[in-house]
């Protein structure tokens, strides 16, 4: 393990703790009107009007499995930059801090493989875990978010239930 | 280095463009003057691009363009046209350049020897010409004394003649008019010749003349000056023959070396047309005779006379002429042909532009020396042939000039102001309140924006010309490569249409183009066995046509046979027989547009496959555009693609469904339903489909709530299930809903809301990448009030309820649905809170109104109008209504067919609007005809007649019996009397009946011609009042059929038609009498007149 340290953007959802890279974030909202989206897998909770440009708004808890958890009216929306997928985000009830780990406290769960990932177990988003002080961090990778949705369209199309 | 090479790509692409039109061109032309400014145009865009890839350090392609230049270069002097396998091989050398331009980088690495022998070999040949002088006298001797004409023609069998020229004309000039032979004649050019050269020379070598080559004739020296004469025109100014001037000639100064210059081709067809000059050499110290001293020449002469002055002591001077009569005694010592005149006087025109054209040239060649201050003799020259031709040409160069633009740039401006615009719409919302200054601050926002949207969507708009130029090479090709002769006509060119539309019409327009050509067009052998020219004609046009614009591919060919195409799609199984009897023609032929569907017999490499129209399809569906064909057998086909003038800002309907908004692009809507809660119109169930009785057709309905909630396609059980929870269900009892009735690829359906909040521009944006899959949304925007909204896909919304198809029949029975029940109608509010309409038939015009203009009389209000002094009305005095905020200036309709000078008092005018007025029944207000929903708001349709008896305090019966005194013969009054109404407007049905019913009268009405004489059969009326523009059975035949089975009671012709016209037919057909429709006295008058009329007569049997 490599002894550098590296930025993630934390942020909880039901009461877990999480956190992407922060080179990996664009920018964080307060926006929470999304207009819902008919057909889309539940995954997505709607599209946003961030000055002028439309973002895709994920749910980050139905992302990750967590059912019925919706998100609380100050919830608040982490916009990705346009290299991790085309203006989208995902919407977390709070965002923390900025904290940096280094290599020694992290411990890979999934390889970086790209090939095609069984988004029916949602762990594929967990790319590491930081055993911070106080608690576990758990490091996503938001480069399958957007893959997950498409997948899940997919399903609904040919076979999923209605 | 990058931008360069992008500007470069950008820049060669312009220039292939320009190069391949000018070889176009010149491959029609043969004109030589013509071919010559073509050839400098071609020159000058392979030379630039030659320079640009030199300069970035692309060798090859700067090899090849060298190789084309140089073989053009050839052509230069416009004396020998590029044959056309010369043009052959500059195309595909230009489609070389234009496929390695647009990758510069691997340009190096492209074989182009294959290209550049081609090329290489062309030009050898050209340049193994063979120069010639032959002595004529020898040829001639040689055949039997056969005239000149002969030499001509029999040259012209071996090769193209370059430079001709006769040279050795006596010098003596009387010899000319003595006829005498000159011995010394001779003919003198260069050979290209078609075949061997070989041959050629073998032909050519016994009368060559060791003279020395006579093309290098202006090494002149110094105390010698040549002059020159144009002789045509010289003989028509001055109608002198040219016996008379040579012997002016020879009287003032000693000729040498006189020749004739002759124009460069042709010769076939005898001596060539146009000019002839005549051109010596004269002594540094004489004059030609022809100067100032000769009347009636001196403006001819003064024109080029810049030129003569300008070459200083190498005068050369040049008198431009032209004639018929001039040419016959200089062809007269060697031909005995009479006929070799005639060319020219066919040429007429095209001489002036020559002669004016040579000066030019010898002006250029004696360019170095020509002070720059001269004037140019095509400026003092006037001939419009030439000038306008000019002008065009300089007009070209300039646009292509203009400024260059990164697309992407323009795309963010774009962008910029779509947002700039959804500030605006906030804005609206948010001061909406407001009062004061910054109401006038958000007015003047508001317009400002509105023009900044449309300049920047108008930077956006290129002429169709742009995509249309390519084709004219394409058509040219795919015709010798189809043994077809094809003329093809461009129409439209300049009309706009958005950068992205125009990029994506491209494939489709090719493939249209190459089907009509491929299948559509015949060969010439068939076409002229046919009876039709042999060239095929194929018309691509272009018109705007509402928001749209038209694009037509016409050809003149075989047509499609719709036997043909139910006999195939029968055989491939794409629809059962059962099926296909059903079908329109028209849907027929959009049954080539599916995939797999081809009545070629023979697959070519062009077309044929059956795959290229269902790509067409679904290009021209992606751009929201509509195809249809229409063909007639033998005759040729018709191609109409409608597409959208841009992509990025559309006209939309905004609705709701549960609190959610969508939107719903305009241009798909045909109109709006309002389905209210226990009205009389529901709908029903037809199988597995809710549908809705529109005008009595049915249409299918789609709830579009059912539609967003149900993820998954209907299945057949779906379907039914959703069927049995509406019937289920007894409907939402207090709600009104709306059926958008929409228009889809050809199918119409409804689209049931909750909502219709309203119509905005919107802005699209394409639907994030990974909603992609979502067929039923085709896109996003910002609404005003910052909240983004889906855009609904029509298409998409049908294909995912399964929704079934209206038949064809039906369909075409709707979309051709009677002119007359379509209105236009003024849309105008007086208080803020209701929307009124008035049919712009009843309305004379519209007022500003001055408020401060107005007096009153107690309670009311006049103003002084056209003289008259009018009566104000306002409208919450009479109906139920809102009261408008005082504004200083409002406005004043002024009503059609009212004998009182009354207007109608409006607030704010919104617009005009077509539309099928079906009005639901008013609420109690009498003064209302009957309530429709107009861009989503409800209106009241004003009834311009009750609204005045209320204005004027004229009660109901006493307005409505204004009958002349002479009629009022007592019976009338006591009788019940039944009038029989035909119209199949509902709205002037409802108008006029409303006029005519009282107390006494029983209205009955009929739909139609063919209703009435139902109706006849059933009962007895008095009289019988008919509209005459009807479906199925119109007035005219209605009439007549009633006269036939004997009914006598008076028929009273409506219509809105000019009555002189009508009159007589209206006579004919057995109409008693004739009156306008809305003229509510008149009507009345007139009915009450023929209702007397029938009850006399009725007396009196």
């Amino acid at each position: 393990m490599s002894e550098r340290e590296t930025l993630y953007c934390t942020f909880r959802t039901a009461d877990r703790l999480f956190g992407v890279r922060v080179l990996d974030v664009r920018e964080v909202t307060t926006e929470s009107r999304f207009t819902k989206i008919p057909h889309a897998p539940d995954e997505v909770l709607g599209l946003a009007n961030i000055r002028g440009h439309i973002f895709l708004a994920l749910n980050l808890a139905t992302l990750l499995g967590i059912r019925d958890h919706s998100p609380p009216a100050d919830s608040q929306f982490v916009i990705f930059k346009p290299a991790v997928g085309p203006a989208f985000g995902i919407v977390v009830d709070q965002v923390g801090d900025i904290v940096s780990v280094s290599g020694k406290q992290t411990e890979v769960l999934s390889p970086d493989d790209h090939g095609v990932p069984d988004f029916s177990d949602r762990s594929v988003f967990v790319s590491s875990v930081c055993k911070l002080d106080q608690q576990l961090l758990i490091i996503l990778d938001p480069y399958r978010f957007l893959p997950c949705v498409e997948n899940s369209i997919t399903t609904i199309l040919n076979t999923g239930p209605d | 280095m990058n931008q360069h090479r992008a500007e470069f790509i950008v820049e060669s692409r312009e220039h292939l463009v320009q190069f391949e039109r000018s070889l176009l061109a010149l491959e029609k032309t043969r004109d030589g003057e013509q071919s010559k400014s073509l050839i400098e145009q071609a020159l000058r865009a392979i030379h630039s691009l030659k320079g640009d890839s030199g300069f970035l350090g692309f060798t090859k392609l700067r090899g090849l363009a060298h190789a084309m230049e140089s073989l053009l270069e050839d052509y230069r002097d416009g004396t020998i046209l590029p044959s056309a396998e010369v043009i052959e091989a500059l195309l595909a050398a230009g489609d070389r350049l234009a496929a390695m331009v647009e990758d510069p980088d691997h340009s190096e690495l492209s074989d182009i020897t294959d290209v550049v022998d081609r090329l290489l070999t062309l030009e050898g040949s050209r340049r193994h010409s063979i120069p010639f002088d032959i002595k004529v006298s020898e040829w001639q001797r040689s055949h039997g004394n056969r005239s000149l004409v002969e030499l001509f023609r029999e040259l012209s069998t071996l090769g193209a003649v370059g430079n001709p020229r006769l040279s050795g004309v006596p010098e003596q000039l009387e010899e000319w008019t003595a006829g005498t032979r000159a011995d010394e004649l001779r003919f003198s050019g260069i050979l290209v010749a078609h075949g061997s050269s070989e041959h050629a020379s073998q032909f050519l070598m016994p009368f060559q003349s060791e003279k020395h080559n006579p093309t290098v004739v202006n090494s002149e020296r110094h105390d010698k000056k040549q002059v020159s004469v144009q002789l045509t025109l010289w003989h028509r100014e001055t109608g002198k023959s040219l016996t008379e001037l040579f012997r002016d000639i020879d009287r003032s100064c000693s000729v040498q070396d006189p020749q004739l210059i002759l124009p460069d081709h042709h010769l076939a067809g005898g001596l060539p047309s146009g000019l002839i000059e005549w051109r010596g050499t004269i002594n540094a110290g004489e004059e030609l005779p022809l100067g100032e001293s000769q009347p009636g020449l001196t403006t001819r002469i003064s024109e080029p006379a810049p030129v003569q002055t300008a070459t200083g002591d190498e005068t050369q001077k040049t008198v431009s002429e032209p004639d018929q009569n001039s040419a016959k005694p200089q062809t007269a010592p060697t031909s005995q042909s009479g006929r070799s005149s005639d060319p020219i006087s066919e040429l007429a025109p095209e001489k002036t532009i020559l002669s004016e054209q040579r000066i030019v040239a010898e002006k250029r060649i004696n360019a170095d020396k020509v002070p720059t201050d001269t004037v140019s003799p095509r400026e003092t020259v006037v001939l419009p042939e030439m000038t306008s031709g000019r002008v065009s040409v300089k007009n070209d160069t300039e646009r292509t000039r203009s400024l260059r633009i990164n697309v992407e740039l323009l795309d963010r401006l774009m962008n910029l102001t779509g947002e700039l615009t959804l500030i605006r719409n906030q804005t609206q919302v948010a001061f909406a309140e407001e009062q004061g200054e910054s109401r006038t601050l958000i007015q003047r926002l508001n317009n400002v924006t509105s023009e900044l949207q449309e300049t920047v969507l108008q930077t956006r708009m290129q002429p169709v010309g742009n995509l249309f130029g390519r084709f004219p090479r394409m058509v040219r090709d795919l015709a010798r490569q189809l043994g077809r002769e094809v003329e093809m006509v461009t129409v439209g060119q300049e009309v706009e249409l958005d950068k992205t539309v125009l990029e994506r019409l491209s494939d489709p327009l090719t493939h249209l183009i190459r089907n009509s050509i491929d299948h559509g067009l015949e060969s010439p052998e068939v076409r002229v066995a046919a009876g039709k020219p042999r060239a095929g004609k194929i018309l691509l046009s272009a018109t705007p046509a509402d928001g749209q614009v038209c694009i037509e591919i016409r050809d003149d060919g075989r047509g499609i046979d719709p036997v043909a195409i139910k006999s195939r799609a029968a055989a491939t199984g794409l629809r059962t027989e059962a099926e296909l009897e059903r079908m329109s023609t028209r849907e027929l032929f959009s049954l080539i547009l599916l995939p797999g569907f081809s009545t070629a017999r023979t697959v070519t490499d062009v077309s044929g496959r059956g795959v290229g129209m269902d790509v067409v399809k679904t290009n021209v569906e992606e751009l929201e555009g509509h195809l249809t064909i229409d063909s007639w057998p033998g005759r040729g086909t018709s191609m109409v693609l409608r597409v959208p003038l841009t992509l990025a800002i559309v006209p939309c309907l905004i609705v709701t469904v549960d609190q959610d908004r969508f939107a719903v692009p305009q241009r798909e809507l045909e109109e709006i339903v309002c389905l209210h809660p226990n009205g009389k119109r529901t709908l029903e169930n037809a199988f597995d489909t809710e549908v809705f009785r529109l005008r009595d057709v049915l249409l299918p309905v789609i709830r579009l709530k059912d539609v967003l909630t149900h993820r998954r396609p209907f299945t057949a059980s779906e379907k039914a299930e959703i069927l049995g929870r509406h019937t289920m269900k007894s409907e939402d009892t207090n709600r009104i809903s709306y059926i958008l009735v929409l228009r889809s690829s050809g199918k119409r359906l409804g689209l049931l809301v909750d909502q219709v909040e309203g119509r905005e521009e919107i802005v699209v944006k394409p639907m994030h990448p990974a909603l992609r899959q979502l067929a039923i949304f085709s896109g996003a925007t910002l609404m005003g009030d910052g909240r983004v909204s889906l855009i609904a896909s029509v298409e998409g919304i049908a294909e995912h309820a399964r929704c079934m198809a209206l038949d064809g029949d039906e369909l075409q029975k709707t979309t051709t649905r009677d002119p007359h029940e379509v209105h236009r109608v003024l849309l105008f509010e007086y208080g803020a809170d209701e929307q009124f309409a008035l049919p712009l038939i009843q309305v004379r015009r519209v007022e500003m109104l001055d408020m401060s203009r107005v007096e009153h009389v107690g309670q009311q209000e006049f103003v002084t109008i056209d003289g008259r002094s009018t009566r104000i009305l306002r409208l919450s005095d009479v109906l139920d209504v809102s009261t408008p905020e005082d504004s200083s200036t409002m406005f004043l309709i002024l009503p059609k067919f009212v004998p009182e000078p009354m207007g109608i008092l409006a607030n704010r005018i919104i617009d005009t609007e077509s539309l099928a007025i079906e009005l639901q029944p008013p609420g109690g207000d009498r003064g209302i005809l009957g309530t429709a929903i107009i861009r989503g708001r409800l209106s009241l349709f004003l009834d311009v007649q009750r609204l005045r008896e209320f204005t004027f305090g004229i009660s109901h019966t006493t307005a409505e019996k204004p009958e002349p005194p002479e009629l009022a013969k007592g019976i009338r009054s006591l009788v019940p009397r039944s009038i029989l109404l035909v119209d199949d407007t509902p709205f002037f049905r409802e108008i006029v009946r409303r006029y005519l019913t009282d107390d006494q009268t029983a209205i009955v009405t009929a739909v139609d011609g063919q209703h009435g004489m139902e109706m006849l059969s059933t009962q007895h009326f008095d009289l019988v009042v008919s509209d005459i523009e009807m479906p199925n059975m119109d007035g005219w035949q209605f009439c007549r059929l009633a006269r036939e089975k004997g009914y006598r009671m008076p028929f009273l012709a409506l219509t809105s038609l000019a009555k002189a016209d009508y009159e007589q037919q209206a006579k004919a057909c057995g109409f008693d009498d004739f009156e306008e429709k809305l003229d509510h006295d008149r009507l009345k008058r007139k009915v009450l007149q023929w209702l007397e009329y029938s009850k006399e007569r009725e007396i009196a049997q």
